[in-house]
């Protein structure tokens, strides 16, 4: 089922958390809404759940529109950042709520429960209340109960940020995996990259109540529409320069705190796996730097950098093959030249 | 043991408390089983299967447990009001509520009798259709309403206040109706916190005194409640006798009391 968000806008008091926001959500696609918090995200999965109503604008299911329609009459699964499990009852009763209160007949609750502990892998788990459950455990339980009543849309409201980082990468895939089961169209909301890049089919950028690009992971991470967008998805350096014939140039290091100031004009955006390091001067649009700390991150090795004079840093990513053929020292003087970087326009809005 | 905990002063605490308990709870307990052993057995038995004793508890037994029963929906409602909403000086009204605490409980018993007398401010109303209220047993429920609120108010409110509106929620976005949401999601949770209001309600109702003999006609064997009978029969000088009574008030109340912590208990029993 298709979910069509139009113009909707949303107010608390003075604060504006949704200003004529729009998105499409295809049938079966799974949408992460993506943001640093304050950004509307979690106000618009309300809005689209019906926990919220829009001071104007629209929201449909496929055809129906359902801006006016009462939560209990949305049918839609909802999977709250912390549960919100039913403590004083069992795994069995939580997940069977959606279809007591509609009357069903006991045995049909049976069956379709026993189904879903299957689909979540709690099997005999079924007679435990929600504390003597873990916390990915519960988090199952929570979207077991959603998906109980077979809502026609799936949203889950930070669906990984209570979990370690062991518990929320294997979520993650299961998630994934899940979606490709059943095929149910879902939003969820994160403010983690990595969470919308690794499960999602598209991915909605937001940020102060406005939306600020909609694509594939690749495409989003690839291609930025701007310098929030660029910075957000991940970490970016920001120096001094311009492009020439495409090929970036930097001129020198901004100073600490400039980096998050989008207005800024000429500034070089580079990621760190684009920066090179270099032993000796190159041609120009190089900076000499000083390096400061190493940090093995997975596949790759991060090499932090500062500035000749001390008060400017940057990063740089190094595959650990390349790096193994010639190891840095901590204290080396050695120089950052780009492979690639971007320019924005600078913003006049805010 | 006490050398296994790390924080020192347990010894020295539950000495202290156990003293305390010792001078202001146990020993008076004592006293009375220990006074009413002047009578014989049969004395006893006499004492409090008299019919006016019976008649006494059960007054004071029934009147307090409707009023305690009466506390829970008002006391649910008004603690509901006050954690949910937001409305001018609800500060003030929080604070009113533990007035019936502070007020001396002869003091509630006068009003409520003035009021409800035949020319007062409501029973001159009232009483012309036949309803009277002052000097009748309804009269006492009123008073244990009065004394016995704040207890349920006072326990729920903490409660209420730490349940998440995302169950709320939840339970609407399953499909639940308003109702449904109260008796499945949000009762369960309450049920703990309002057991113990009744509790205390009801055992502040048992013992009560003060306003219930304002507004009491006291007659024996119609509107007299059983601490009404006991200061008549010290009054008396018929000590052992008062004794026998309050021994059996006691245990009935303590009973009562034992057979609402089961139950609480089992209510909570999904607390890991």
């Amino acid at each position: 089922m298709s979910i069509t968000v139009q113009n909707v806008s949303k107010s608390f008091g003075s604060f504006k958390a949704l200003d004529r926001v729009s998105i499409e959500v295809p049938s079966g696609c799974l949408v992460a809404l993506l943001g640093p918090s304050g950004s509307g995200k979690t106000t618009l999965l309300r809005v689209i759940a019906g926990l919220e109503s829009a001071d104007e604008g629209m929201v449909r299911y496929r055809e129906e529109e359902v801006t006016e329609t009462p939560v209990q009459h949305r049918q839609v699964g909802f999977v709250f950042q912390h549960y919100a499990l039913f403590r004083h009852m069992t795994v069995f009763e939580n997940i069977a709520f959606g279809l007591r209160v509609r009357r069903w007949a006991n045995d049909k609750v049976h069956q379709r429960v026993r189904e879903l502990l299957h689909l979540i892998r709690l099997e005999g788990l079924d007679q435990r209340y929600p504390s003597q459950l873990s916390g990915g455990q519960r988090q199952r339980v929570a979207l077991a109960r959603a998906l109980a009543s077979e809502p026609r849309v799936l949203l889950l409201d930070e669906p990984f940020g209570a979990l370690d980082a062991k518990v929320r990468l294997e979520l993650r895939q299961w998630l994934r995996r899940l979606h490709d089961q059943i095929h149910l169209t879902s939003i969820f909301v994160t403010h983690d990259q990595e969470d919308a890049f690794a499960v999602s089919d598209k991915v909605v950028v937001m940020r102060q109540g406005k939306i600020e690009q909609v694509g594939a992971p690749v495409e989003v991470f690839e291609h930025p529409a701007n310098a929030f967008v660029m910075d957000f998805l991940g970490h970016v350096n920001v120096f001094k320069g311009h492009l020439r014939d495409g090929r970036p140039v930097l001129t020198g290091y901004l100073p600490h705190g400039v980096a998050n100031n989008f207005s800024t004009p000429g500034v070089v955006f580079v990621r760190p796996h684009e920066l090179e390091i270099r032993h000796e001067q190159p041609e120009e649009g190089a900076l000499p730097a000083k390096v400061d700390h190493l940090h093995p991150s997975g596949s790759a090795i991060r090499i932090h950098l500062r500035s000749p004079c001390g008060e400017s840093s940057c990063c740089v990513e190094l595959g650990v093959d390349a790096y193994q053929n010639r190891p840095l020292a901590v204290g080396t003087s050695v120089w950052v030249a780009p492979r690639r970087g971007r320019v924005f326009e600078p913003e006049y809005s805010i | 043991m006490s050398s296994r905990v790390p924080l020192p002063g347990f010894a020295l605490s539950l000495g202290y408390t156990l003293t305390f308990m010792s001078l202001i709870v146990f020993l008076p307990l004592a006293a009375i089983a220990w006074k009413s052993a002047d009578l014989s057995w049969e004395q006893f038995v006499q004492t409090v299967s008299h019919p006016r004793a019976l008649a006494a508890m059960r007054l004071t037994f029934s009147t307090a447990l409707i009023a305690a029963a009466i506390n829970i929906v008002l006391g649910l409602i008004v603690a509901w009001v006050l954690v949910r909403y937001e409305f001018p000086f609800k500060r003030w009204v929080d604070a009113l509520i533990d007035l019936p605490f502070a007020l001396p409980t002869a003091v509630a018993g006068l009003v409520y009798a003035s009021l409800y007398m035949k020319d007062g401010w409501i029973g001159r109303f009232i009483v012309p259709m036949g309803i009277e209220i002052a000097y009748t047993p309804a009269a006492i429920v009123m008073v244990l309403v009065f004394t016995g609120f704040p207890f349920v108010v006072r326990a729920v409110q903490p409660v209420l206040e730490e349940i998440d509106t995302d169950l709320e929620e939840a339970s609407a976005i399953l499909g639940a109706t308003r109702w449904q949401t109260f008796w499945m999601v949000l009762w369960p949770n309450l049920r703990p916190a309002v057991v113990t209001g009744f509790a205390l309600a009801l055992a502040r109702g048992l013992g009560e005194y003060g306003s219930v003999i304002f507004v009491s006609s006291n007659l024996p064997g119609k509107t007299e409640v059983a601490p009404t009978l006991i200061v008549a029969r010290i009054e008396e000088n018929k000590f052992a006798e008062a004794t026998a009574l309050a021994l059996v008030l006691l245990l009935s109340s303590f009973a009562l009391l034992g057979l609402i912590n089961v139950w609480e208990k089992w209510s909570r029993r999904h607390e890991a």
